[in-house]
């Protein structure tokens, strides 16, 4: 029974809210049966006398006849009520009401799609424990304006010792590829990360089988004094494995703890595996493998009284290349650590003239930071385009509310005068405009999951952590919460409007007096509509120019016909001698496959990653280390600027015979020889190079070749320098670049079989045609583009609808004033020139303010930007006269109207 | 719009309702009509503004209504002065007695 009770009490309400609205109708039809009545004594006929009874009722009995509770009772039978009539409306709306919820559904759908984007790449939290006082650090040479470099393992040690005020404890990685045998003996090509014995305790990684690192794991392997031959370690290398890799190779087994893995002539011990999913998140430039298959404990060998260092890779010594990982103290803010980490710097700098001359300091950046600075302005950018939409949107649909709104402005006059309050008016219009957005907002929902998985496949491959991005539950409520502030934002204006005081000048007037605001309103709206689209047409207009100048820069090479790919030893060719046989041998089979016209290798493909910087100088460097200055280097086999179609520009390139170690020869790009001798020819001139180790070397430019856009097509990178593969010690060169007469695509499977015929255990990678790579580096650009331009045109669209509406109101509005007009002997042309005069000034108004928005916010974007200004004035000037053309045309069809008005019809209209 | 009735002055239509209700309690019909005859036929009230003044000023607590039974016995809405709608009516009447004479004086004036 007591759940019964609330029951029962609903159904009195609805049947209280019936009876009231049953008194109403009775009460007039008493009303309508005396007028009746007494019309036909007065010798009406019947049917006259009652159409005269109903006429005198006006549009009160309308209201009345559609079934609404004119009186408004409250509580839920009233929100029903509510509900159904503005369905009923909306519906009897139809076209309106579909353009409105559409507009608004491409407002959510992309706002949603973008913010999905967003909360994954920038809002999500790192995988890491405590995530927020990770610092990630790196090296500046502020003089060779060489930022955020991998730090050399001495600069990591003593930065660790000299800042433990402010550090709880510090951690680095850096990560490689190597070679592991597969359960069958096939070699797999694994990612491996060398770490401290500290790096899962820091970061607070979750060990699921075997056990973590403990500190003698770290231990150095090599004692400084020890009789034993440096390339042997005398204590094994420990591993943790992923849990993915554990699984693939091992069936998950954990008897696998304990064993040795062999690789090549080495071997490490697996002694635990991580739990699943674990990943290295750093931005893409800083080049850390992101999941890594193994993870191996750097044995480490440092004495910092002597700042002498290394750690144990193999049976190789390293020094560098390190990304450091710090966690602050609690409560410590970055400005301190970067205080500490200040003070050690300047030791550095005092100490080594290297560093001193260089202008070394410590690079501190939150980790997360880190992680999204190369595409934060990217996703800026966008989430202000996506918000602009949603405005637009918006906007858009509040001027259909108001319009829909005047429309009944008599109704509604007529509803107040008979009881309903002004809440309950408010509430009526609320509950239309909340309709419209919720049919909006599931539209919109669709429409975003549809969009991610496009915006996905769009992507450029930087962006970190892609593969998270999904519709989820934040992103879900996002929506729902824009769908909300939409019906707020939009049915406020005309929900006040319609509780106006004054209704019963409405009552009393023709329906189409307006009050004063709400020309200026929709005005204004339409304004800021233009504003909008405008700023929105001018950054994707800049884009459009940046992908256009992306298309047109001399990449000095040419991409097409050439097919790129790795091949790697199955075991390290352990000479210089068998190292270059093999490449020989490679050669040959390579030259056996038919459509290869030209076969060349380098160490590094244009485009792809993996360039480092070596210093180079001339005389005053000898004495002043400070002169050196930084150049990308690639070893190269002869015959690549040939393959690659690199224009030779002085000089002569490199020929068989100068491809061994003890010829010291160069091929410099046009930038390097214009910076080192602008006075004279290069060729022929020698420059110091510090490659090889121990100590720097002259070297002889023997050629000028233009330059690469090796690194990035859009910045046009650092001078290089080549060698031969030879004077590096052969080997070097595992990137093969075929020149093909068909597409390179067709060759890929008899380059496969030719290297698979060599040698079963040679591995081939990464291999794919060099226009891939080309457009891979397009794809931020035209990525941007792509969505710019989707988001500028569906906002100039609704811009122009809007701009439609509002001078198709005023002409509805004016319709009487016109005729008037018309009947005082304006001409048809005159009218037209009012009514896109009209237009044209809201239009002007609407892009002066765009244009001062513009030039303010396409800062924004101004890192993404390719040889053009982000206020360039072409751009501006020519969107400026296309959005005029564009008002024009939406302003067309009203004034058409306008200008066809009978005089007659339009006077009679009052 | 004849010329034999007159439209009603902004805000009078209210007074004229409750002096018809101060000769006693009547439906909304009874009212247009008897506020008709009272003017001999010279005004005129529509229904589009009666039944609104009506719950207007039922909602300010100036009249009541209650179902009654019509001269011709059939169920009705018959609305009543209350004490508060009495006082305003007095008020109405003696601002709307110094308006007209106010005008009169302008209007006759020479």
């Amino acid at each position: 029974m007591g759940r019964l009770k609330p029951w029962l009490r609903r159904c009195e309400w609805l049947w209280r809210s019936s009876r009231i609205h049953d008194e109403i109708a009775e009460e007039f039809q008493f009303h309508l049966d005396q007028r009746t009545e007494a019309n036909i004594r007065s010798g009406m006929p019947p049917d006259a006398a009652r159409r005269d009874a109903l006429r005198r009722f006006g549009p009160l009995l309308q209201i009345t006849e559609q079934g609404y509770d004119v009186r408004g009772a409250g509580g839920l039978d009233a929100l029903i009520a509510d509900l159904r009539y503005a369905t009923r409306l909306l519906v009897k709306n139809g076209g309106l009401t579909s353009i409105a919820m559409v507009t608004l559904a491409l407002g959510i759908g992309a706002s949603t799609a973008m913010f999905s984007v967003t909360h994954a790449v920038l809002l999500r939290p790192l995988p890491y424990n405590d995530p927020t006082r990770l610092v990630v650090i790196g090296g500046d040479m502020r003089m060779r304006h060489n930022f955020d470099e991998p730090l050399s393992y001495e600069n990591y040690a003593d930065l660790r010792e000299g800042t433990r005020d402010v550090f709880d404890d510090m951690t680095a990685v850096v990560t490689t590829r190597n070679i592991f045998a597969r359960g069958d003996g096939t070699p797999e090509q694994l990612k491996r990360a060398f770490v401290p014995a500290n790096f899962f305790r820091l970061l607070g990684a979750r060990i699921v089988g075997g056990r973590d690192f403990g500190d003698a794991d770290g231990q150095p392997a090599l004692l400084r004094d020890s009789a034993a031959t440096p390339n042997q370690p005398q204590l094994p290398l420990v591993s943790i494995i992923s849990y993915e890799y554990w699984q693939r190779r091992f069936g998950g087994s954990p008897t696998v703890f304990g064993h040795p893995l062999q690789y090549g002539a080495n071997s490490t011990l697996i002694v635990g595996a991580l739990a699943p999913e674990f990943e290295l998140v750093f931005r893409d430039s800083a080049d850390v493998e992101r999941s890594c298959d193994i993870f191996t404990a750097m044995r480490v060998n440092y004495d910092s009284r002597h700042r002498s260092g290394f750690y144990v890779v193999d049976d190789k010594l390293k020094w560098t290349g390190l990304r450091a990982i710090a966690r602050l103290k609690p409560g410590v803010s970055l400005e301190r650590a970067e205080q500490s980490a200040g003070r050690v710097a300047a030791e550095v700098r005092r100490d080594f003239p290297v560093y001193g001359g260089g202008g070394f300091y410590y690079h501190l950046e939150p980790m997360h930071q880190h992680l999204v600075a190369e595409v934060r302005p990217a996703v800026r950018a966008f989430m202000g385009a996506v918000v602009f939409l949603l405005l637009i949107a918006c906007a858009n649909v509040a001027n259909f509310l108001l319009v829909h709104t005047s429309l009944r402005e008599r109704e509604l006059a007529v509803r107040g005068a008979l009881g309903a309050t002004r809440a309950r008016l408010i509430r009526q219009v609320l509950v239309e405009a909340l309709l419209v957005a919720a049919g909006g907002t599931l539209l919109g929902i669709a429409l975003a999951s549809a969009g991610i998985r496009g915006l996905v496949g769009m992507m450029p491959p930087h962006v970190p952590r892609l593969d998270t991005i999904a519709l989820d539950p934040a992103v879900l409520l996002f929506s729902i919460a824009a769908g909300l502030a939409a019906a707020a934002g939009f049915g406020i204006v005309p929900a006040w409007r319609a509780s106006h005081p004054d209704l019963m000048l409405t009552l009393h007037g023709s329906g189409r007096t307006r009050g004063l605001g709400e020309g200026s309103l929709r005005n204004g709206v339409a304004v800021a509509e233009v504003a909008l689209s405008f700023v929105l047409l001018i950054g994707s207009g800049l884009m459009m120019r940046s992908f256009i100048a992306l298309q047109h820069i001399k990449l000095g090479f040419d991409p097409h016909h050439v097919l790129t790919f790795q091949v790697l030893p199955g075991m390290l060719e352990s000479t210089s001698e068998t190292r270059a046989t093999r490449i020989r041998e490679i050669q040959t089979a390579l030259r056996q496959v038919s459509d290869v016209e030209q076969i060349t290798a380098a160490a590094l493909v244009p485009l792809d990653g993996g360039y480092g910087t070596i210093p180079w100088g001339q005389e005053a460097a000898i004495v002043d280390r400070s002169r050196y200055q930084a150049a990308d280097s690639l070893s190269v086999l002869p015959g690549y600027f040939e393959t690659m179609r690199t224009p030779l520009l002085a000089g002569r390139t490199f020929t068989e015979a100068d491809n061994t170690p003890d010829r010291n020869l160069v091929i410099v790009d046009q930038v390097l020889a214009a910076k080192a001798f602008p006075q004279e020819s290069a060729v022929g001139q020698r420059i110091l190079i510090s490659i090889r180790p121990v100590k720097p070397e002259w070297v002889e430019i023997i050629g000028v070749v233009a330059h690469q856009r090796a690194t990035s097509i859009a910045e046009s990178g650092n001078p290089q320098i080549y060698f031969t593969d030879g004077f590096l010690g052969h080997g070097s060169t595992s990137r093969w670049m075929l020149r093909t007469a068909v597409d390179p695509a067709t060759v890929a499977p008899s380059v496969r079989a030719a290297i698979r015929n060599l040698d079963s255990n040679l591995l081939v990678n990464n291999m794919a045609p060099m226009t891939r790579l080309v457009e891979r580096a397009q794809a931020g650009t035209r990525f941007s583009l792509l969505l710019l331009g989707t988001f500028a045109t569906t906002a100039t669209i609704l811009a122009s609808v809007g701009l439609y509406g509002v001078l198709a109101a005023l002409v509805r509005q004016r319709t009487p004033e016109i005729g008037v007009r018309l009947a005082l002997g304006a001409l048809p042309p005159n009218i037209f020139a009012l009514v896109v005069g009209q237009g044209l000034r809201l239009s002007t108004i609407g892009i002066g303010l765009g244009v001062i928005a513009a030039v303010g916010l396409t800062r924004v974007i101004a890192s993404m930007l390719v040889g053009v200004q982000p206020t360039d004035p072409l751009t501006f000037g020519g969107i400026v006269v296309g959005f005029f053309i564009i008002a024009a045309v939406a302003c067309w069809i009203p004034a058409r109207r306008a200008s066809g008005l009978d005089p007659l019809v339009a006077l009679r209209d009052e | 719009m004849s010329r034999d009735t007159l439209d009603l002055p902004q805000g009078t239509l209210d007074m004229l309702v409750l002096k018809a209700l101060s000769l006693g309690a009547m439906h909304g019909y009874g009212i247009g009509q008897r506020i008709q005859q009272l003017a001999d036929g010279m005004l005129r009230v529509e229904e589009g503004t009666l039944y609104p003044a009506l719950y207007r000023l039922e909602r300010r607590g100036w009249i009541e209504s209650e179902w009654g039974l019509s001269d011709n016995n059939r169920r009705a809405r018959f609305y009543t002065l209350t004490r508060v709608g009495r006082r305003q009516l007095e008020v109405e009447a003696s601002d709307w007695a110094r308006l007209t004479l106010a005008i009169r004086k302008v209007m006759h004036a020479s």
